[in-house]
């Protein structure tokens, strides 16, 4: 039977293989996570691409229109060829750009998202470095995108970059907070911060947190939306008033690494969203005797959440700072709390005791 | 090896610690109190400690420095690199940082830190270039010691003795954060 366990199996046999070939199976613990983390690397830079046509189809089709369509069949090389303009086109800088701070900022946006793939599990032990600590290692290690934009907005030496950065970071903080608390009732269920061990808990448990936990799953989904700086949330960005915001002096490859680390965040999110409600790499009930891989499974959830996030975009008008900033702190965090509670006290009853 | 990727981390951390501290510039002072903290959290790591690393990150660097970066933003000659790197309260700050020396110095002294023998260490040396716990890994087993439950164990289970002070600490941080919304918070008239 065909499983994503199965084939990371044959390809470590023939990596192995191939390393006692060469003599360098001394070496397999440095090679193997560099090997991995550059399959995990090409997976997102060709999935975002599909992505970015996805996003172009689905606003077109919303607003009655056709799309992308003369690149390629249906325009699915449309991205390939706006990535080569990106790539080729001129670099333009400011000249009282702050030099070293406004090179690195775009960098550390993207590499801090795609740090979070590395956990994310796709099939049973398919997964870069599965840690124990998972889902406190996506919600830290994203942190760095905050110091990136505030670093691109401030170095850039521009007002609305600096006003779009500001915008952007306060924006990133208030909603991580729900964030990492609409997260907590399942840690507080499942006992563990392992994302593969959540999945586990749900096969054995029969069912997904989507059902138990429908709340956090709504306040996550708009938490993820609002971190990821997209449409109803894009107050950053905000073309008609901020002309861009913390990325309007950044041209070329380096805000090709913004728009990358933009996606990837969505894809993390997503992933994350499906990893803890959506049951993983599980196959929907009563249809686990169609024996599809999980991580085909995975990836049907993965882009059922990254279309339920772009049709978001294009339905909701764009909010108000003070109506983003109330929303965040009136609403979502104090529901999120008291759904902790209600967690609690209804496991309590429930079971007579925590986790385990 | 090992030692060499610990001198490497530690070099980071020193560097970048005294470079936030010397620069005139204080965005990039920040951005370096960035890294050095980033490069502790390396240095979790690398004593296994993924918990403790990630929390290092998620605080200092998610929020810590934010906020700073958020105060010195509000500050005056920001891009002024002749800006005086002193001022008056140095005799304090130099008190401050000797009491705490003393104490940091005293906490190592005392502690007695984990060796070879302990159940903790035995994953750890033989994570990489090592065939049989590659197989380990292969199996689904996380080469990291499982730092989440020891530590919940050591800090809350009541016969250790930390449970008080793990919950006064909590009470501290909520009455910090309420005392923050009431400066915070618009006069009423």
């Amino acid at each position: 039977m065909l499983t994503g366990e199965n084939i990371v199996q044959l390809v470590s046999g023939l990596l192995h293989w191939a390393y006692a070939q060469a003599g360098i199976s001394s070496l397999a613990g440095v090679i193997d996570p560099i090997i991995s983390a550059v399959v995990m690397f090409g997976f997102i830079a060709v999935f975002v691409m599909f992505l970015v046509w996805m996003e172009r189809k689905v606003s077109a089709h919303m607003q009655s229109r056709i799309g992308p369509n003369r690149v390629g069949p249906l325009g699915l090389l449309q991205t390939v060829a706006d990535a080569i303009k990106l790539t080729i086109k001129e670099d333009v800088k400011p000249v009282n750009r702050d030099k070293v701070p406004y090179f690195i900022a775009p960098i550390v946006a993207f590499v801090a998202t795609f740090m979070g793939m590395v956990v994310i599990p796709f099939d049973k032990g398919v997964v870069v470095q599965d840690l124990n600590v998972g889902i406190l290692y996506i919600i830290a290690i994203t942190g760095f995108t905050v110091i990136a934009i505030l670093t691109a907005g401030w170095s850039s030496n521009n007002k609305y970059a600096l006003l779009g950065g500001f915008r952007s970071a306060a924006q990133i903080i208030s909603y991580e907070v729900s964030l990492v608390l609409s997260v907590v009732p399942i840690i507080m269920i499942t006992g563990t911060l392992s994302l593969s061990g959540i999945v586990e808990y749900q096969k054995q448990a029969g069912y997904w947190f989507i059902l138990p936990q429908i709340v956090a799953f709504l306040i996550f989904i708009t938490s993820a939306t609002a971190e990821a700086n997209r449409a109803p949330f894009d107050i950053p960005e905000a073309e008609s008033e901020l002309i861009g915001g913390f990325h309007t002096e950044y041209s070329g490859v380096k805000f090709a690494m913004f728009f990358l680390g933009e996606y990837i965040a969505v894809v993390v999110s997503s992933a994350v969203a499906v990893t803890l409600f959506l049951g993983g790499w599980l196959p929907l009930p009563y249809l686990d005797f169609l024996h599809i891989p999980g991580f085909v499974w995975f990836l049907a959830k993965l882009l059922l959440v990254i279309y339920l996030i772009m049709a978001f975009r294009w339905t909701f008008p764009r909010l108000r700072v003070d109506q983003l900033m109330d929303f965040g702190w009136k609403v979502l965090i104090p529901i999120s709390i008291i759904n902790i509670l209600a967690t609690a006290v209804v496991w309590f009853c429930l079971y007579g005791k925590g986790a385990q | 090896m090992s030692n060499l990727i610990f001198y490497a981390i530690a070099g980071i951390v020193v560097a970048s610690g005294l470079l936030s501290l010397t620069v005139r510039n204080l965005f990039h002072c920040a951005l370096f109190l960035a890294m050095t903290m980033f490069g502790v959290s390396g240095v979790f790591l690398y004593l296994n400690s993924d918990f403790l690393a990630s929390v290092q990150v998620l605080i200092y660097v998610g929020a810590v420095t934010v906020i700073i970066i958020f105060g010195i933003s509000l500050t005056r000659n920001l891009m002024d690199d002749r800006a005086k790197a002193m001022n008056r309260q140095l005799l304090f700050a130099v008190l401050a940082a000797a009491v705490l020396t003393v104490i940091l110095f005293a906490a190592i002294h005392q502690s007695s830190f984990v060796t070879q023998e302990h159940p903790m260490a035995v994953t750890l040396g033989t994570v990489t270039s090592d065939t049989q716990s590659m197989t380990a890994v292969e199996a689904g087993a996380s080469p990291v010691f499982q730092s989440v439950g020891y530590l919940a164990d050591a800090l809350l289970l009541p016969q250790n003795g930390f449970a008080f002070a793990f919950e006064f600490v909590s009470i501290l941080l909520l009455s910090a954060l309420v005392g923050a919304i009431v400066i915070a918070r618009k006069d009423p008239s």
